[in-house]
């Protein structure tokens, strides 16, 4: 009875261990990534944010204009431009990144034209 | 009998003993990983905190008027994305942000501390009617 006692307590520890030291990795590592990626999609939305408000400023309505300002901002991303029906891909980097970001506006401009511009990046 | 009862006692008690033994070395590897990813992961939190600081600086410079956003004075209404040099506002930037030590528009360097540069953010701005990139230096603070 008392061997049986024994072989019961060092099972117990060998599972209290057990999850104890899982229950911490998951907590260390599962806080850690959500920081970094959060802070590369906050970079990306403020930056394209920034293209798609200065395009509806200086009322950009050519694709090639819009390129230029994106190379000068992300110039380690591909993505994608589109403008009203025209659309142009951008590849910057040999590897192909599997998430998306895409971010659009709607603006009429001075000559009373709807304008649709939309951003795709890829991270 | 009694003999071979005590022996197998003693061989469970040894196991018993080997068992923990190595739960025990088991358990100061797996926490020495632990604490050392901890020590890594305290310093990148750090580093992501910093990061996130100068991107909510950079957002700051450029749409609020005591800083770089141009600001219409009769309506009082000011606008994002829109940049506006004067020396006041530079000033303001110097004395509101030290760990900024380089700032420069369409290449025109505005704050240059001579220091060592940790980060550059780029910013899409339009300044003087065209469309300019905003650089904003930070050097350790």
């Amino acid at each position: 009875m008392k061997n049986k006692k024994g072989f019961v307590f060092s099972l117990d520890l060998i599972l209290a261990i057990t999850i104890f030291t899982l229950l911490i990795i998951l907590f260390y590592f599962g806080e850690n990534k959500n920081y970094e990626e959060d802070l590369i999609l906050l970079d990306i939305t403020l930056k394209t944010n920034d293209l798609l408000l200065t395009a509806q400023i200086l009322e950009i309505d050519q694709i090639v204009v819009l390129k230029k300002n994106y190379q000068e901002l992300f110039s380690n991303y591909d993505g994608y431009l589109k403008i009203n029906n025209q659309i142009t891909i951008i590849n910057n980097t040999e590897y192909q990144k599997n998430n998306l970001f895409i971010n659009s506006i709607k603006y009429i401009n001075s000559s009373n034209n709807e304008i649709y511009i939309e951003i795709g990046i890829y991270y | 009998m009694t003999l071979k009862l005590s022996n197998q006692k003693a061989q469970i008690f040894i196991l018993d003993l080997l068992l923990a033994f190595f739960f025990c070395l088991l358990l100061l590897y797996l926490e020495y990983f632990i604490i050392s990813d901890h020590l890594i992961s305290k310093k990148n939190a750090a580093f992501v905190i910093d990061q996130y600081e100068q991107l909510i600086t950079s957002e700051k410079l450029i749409s609020d008027p005591n800083y770089l956003a141009k600001k219409d004075l009769i309506t009082n209404i000011s606008y994002k994305n829109q940049i506006t040099f004067d020396s006041k506002n530079i000033e303001n930037i110097k004395l509101s942000f030290p760990s900024i030590c380089y700032l420069s528009i369409c290449e025109i360097k505005k704050i240059n501390k001579n220091k060592d540069i940790t980060q550059i953010l780029k910013r899409g701005v339009t300044f003087e009617n065209k469309f300019c990139v905003l650089e904003i230096g930070f050097c350790e603070k």
